[in-house]
């Protein structure tokens, strides 16, 4: 009994022992190493898995070319990235030098998180990016958070089969919204596929919907919204025909993008409309699609716009000890000899003017992928990002998926939930104006 | 004498707590302390970026009140305990088929307990494969008997959407539960079950009045934890639909949403604290409600 008395304490007090040590302090990040090299850490999000040697390679020739700098390189699963970095940032270990996305970039920028690169880079620097970019997709109230690393812009990858089958060119891809609905009628009612799966409420991407039309979101200022119309209601209409009438998905409502993947590898899709990086899972996991498939500019697309326009950026944390190396490292990542590199081993988008000079984005080529290189370096080239940079996005993204769903599930009339969500917009929009005024 | 009784009182009482200890210092580590912070977090409004929190008195309350969308998701979570009876009486029944040893049934017990043990993510896949829309199981063989020209909307109606995902709760938990009524089966004195047959019982006669009464504390079980998972579902949520059907999700699933999810980033841990508040006290309720009923019908854990 005195034994089991005995063994019942003392796991009591391994217990609390284990419980203290998990509420002590965490020990402070490193900043400085023994040999007093500056530690740099740099957080990125899924790199590791498919370009580990390219990214520790371009790591190796940094600290050869600075011997006094070390680079600590972390890489994190996108899931749960964000929320990753808020615990970082809420016990004040926040990376030095981190690779964001447009709208993580943004929610840093509101909370003063992020190094304001004005003060930082030279003209010569800055003006080595493509100019709408660095101002456009990075530039926030005239501070610029990060530097455009890689995008990707959408291409559209079509099934020529099923076009041949349903009597369509499959060299030319739809161009507005109205010949893309008729492609979709012809694909359904010949072939029994669909035309094209689009995610219609993922991630608000109905806002590129109504943008491809020509219709402005917000006013210039970026305080009001102004896209609730008889123009962006005839968008909502067509889209809502076509998906009455099943020539588009039923999932285009409730399915991810991963779906549409999905739809155009299994061949009950004939287009798909993704970045070109997506290429490479349709070559591994569907090659008879893959080889069967051509490139076309993203549709439907306004002439000047480019689209869908994912960029990539690394942005410097406000509370790195080391500002300069840091940006000296965040320079080197976008050098238009690594961002070549990077797009010659997954069709992904340089922002330098000098890399996308590279004949390598000239060549029209033959096989899809360097067909969608092709194109997409011609999106990238034109460089205006569709979306404009809006603060609380995540919230702006989730009143027009509510919208979509309101019009396509519950019949909502497509003027009545432009309204709804417009206000919404407002609100949000007004309610961040007051947080920024109180600051 | 009276002391020394005490004092041994004393000392077993504290034994007791002792062998208790690691125990209660666990649960009050990753229970109560969460639970707690719960609490105080629901009266505030956090930054997620930063440690600071701004007290906002009962601001997340009167939010959730005016917020449509929990009522929404509250009322589903309710209605969602529908599928409570529904597992009760189908895994009693399928526990009734099994208990006796006959030939090749442990095929059945085992077939019946697989979706138990399957993960909820190939569960999620498979019934999606199931249920689709455009290119579902059920819809092409609909389809194809020429039965509908038009598929059936399982994932975007509400009402369809809401009773595929119970499907899946109540395919999954049947298992469990009959392993807990083959069990209670098996407990039934075999001197009542012998009376019965003398005095000329037919079968359904002796389940209804030898083995039924004594079932009486493993179907509250049953119950309590059955309403208690129907509440709080939310795996089946995620993996089939992911939210897209706002209307059609449940109050954990919203708490998620406007607590954790990246895709909205919401990041609101202040107000999906206070409706996980909300929940448990509705949880604690039911609870509370079954336990009453189990004492009621002569229940009791001595």
């Amino acid at each position: 009994m005195i034994k089991l008395i005995k063994l019942s304490i003392f796991l009591c007090v391994m217990g609390i022992c284990c419980v203290l040590a998990g509420c002590s302090k965490a020990q402070k990040r490193q900043i400085v190493d023994e040999q007093g090299n500056k530690i740099i850490s740099f957080y990125t999000m899924q790199l590791k898995t498919d370009f580990s040697d390219f990214i520790n390679g371009m790591i190796s020739e940094f600290e050869q070319n600075n011997p006094k700098v070390k680079i600590k390189w972390i890489d994190q699963p996108a899931d749960g990235f964000e929320t990753k970095l808020m615990s970082m940032y809420s016990v004040g270990e926040s990376p030095d030098v981190i690779n964001l996305n447009t709208g993580m970039m943004l929610n840093l920028h509101d909370r003063n998180l992020l190094l304001n690169l004005n003060d930082y880079l030279t003209t010569k620097q800055r003006s080595m990016f493509v100019k709408s970019m660095i101002d456009e997709a990075c530039t926030f109230n005239g501070n610029t958070a990060g530097l455009p690393w890689y995008i990707s812009p959408a291409v559209t990858m079509i099934n020529t089969e099923v076009f041949k089958k349903a009597g369509l060119d499959p060299t030319h891809a739809p161009m507005t919204l109205d010949e893309l609905m008729d492609y979709c009628r012809i694909i359904r009612e010949k072939t029994g596929l669909f035309g094209v799966m689009l995610p219609l409420a993922e991630n608000g991407v109905f806002r590129t919907m109504i943008l491809n039309e020509g219709i402005p979101l917000t006013n210039p200022e970026k305080t009001q919204a102004i896209f609730a119309n008889e123009r962006s209601a005839e968008v909502l209409r067509k889209y809502k025909n076509a998906y009455d009438k099943e020539w588009i998905p039923r999932e285009s409502v409730t399915g991810k993008h991963r779906r549409a993947i999905d739809m155009f590898k299994n061949g009950k899709a004939a287009m798909l409309v993704n970045g070109p990086q997506f290429l490479r899972t349709i070559k591994t996991e569907a090659p008879d699609i893959y080889t069967s498939c051509s490139i076309g500019f993203t549709a439907p697309r306004l002439p000047n716009y480019t689209y869908g326009t994912e960029t990539q950026a690394v942005c410097i944390s406000a509370k790195t000890a080391h500002p300069k190396e840091a940006l000296a490292f965040a320079l080197w990542l976008c050098a238009p000899k690594n961002q070549l590199q990077f797009s010659h081993l997954v069709p992904v988008f340089p922002s330098t003017t000098e890399a996308l000079a590279d004949p390598y984005f000239a060549d029209k080529g033959t096989t899809p992928e360097q067909m969608a290189i092709y194109i997409g370096a011609q999106e990238v080239a034109k460089g205006v990002p569709n979306v404009p940079t809006l603060p609380l996005d995540g919230k702006l993204c989730r009143a027009i998926d509510d919208m979509v769903r309101q019009v396509f599930l519950r019949n909502v009339p497509p003027e009545k939930a432009l309204e709804q969500a417009q206000e919404r917009w407002n609100r949000i929009l007004a309610s961040h104006k007051q947080k920024e005024t109180g600051k | 004498m009276k002391n020394s009784l005490l004092k041994r009182k004393l000392k077993t009482t504290s034994i007791a707590y002792l062998f208790l200890a690691p125990a209660i210092l666990i649960m009050a580590i990753f229970v109560m302390y969460p639970v707690l912070q719960g609490f105080w977090l629901s009266f505030y409004q956090c930054d997620p970026y930063s440690s600071e929190a701004t007290f906002i008195g009962w601001d997340n309350y009167r939010q959730l009140i005016a917020d449509p969308q929990f009522r929404i998701t509250l009322c589903n979570s309710i209605l969602y305990l529908i599928v409570v009876p529904i597992i009760i009486i189908l895994s009693l029944g399928m526990a009734v088929l099994v208990e006796p040893l006959l030939p090749g049934v442990n095929f059945f017990r085992a077939a019946w307990y697989i979706p138990v043990v399957t993960t909820m993510v190939v569960v999620g896949v498979s019934f999606r494969f199931i249920f689709s829309e455009d290119d579902g199981l059920i819809n092409e063989v609909l389809k194809y008997m020429g039965i509908i020209q038009q598929s059936i909307p399982w994932m975007t109606e509400k009402w369809l959407v809401l009773i595929t995902v119970m499907v899946v709760t109540i395919w999954k938990g049947l298992g469990y539960y009959m392993v807990a009524f083959i069990a209670a089966l098996r407990a039934v004195p075999i001197e009542q079950i012998e009376a019965a047959i003398v005095d000329g019982a037919k079968p359904w006669s002796i389940f209804r009045n030898v083995k039924l009464p004594n079932l009486w504390p493993t179907i509250t079980l049953v119950a309590i934890l059955s309403s208690i998972g129907a509440l709080q579902a939310f795996d089946e949520i995620y993996v089939l639909t992911r939210g897209a059907v706002p209307e059609a999700t449940t109050l954990v699933y919203y708490i998620y949403e406007m607590g954790f999810d990246a895709s909205q980033s919401s990041y609101e841990y202040g107000y999906a604290s206070a409706m996980a508040v909300v929940l448990f006290f509705i949880v604690l309720a039911f609870t509370a409600l079954n336990l009453w009923t189990m004492r009621k019908g002569g229940w009791s854990n001595d």
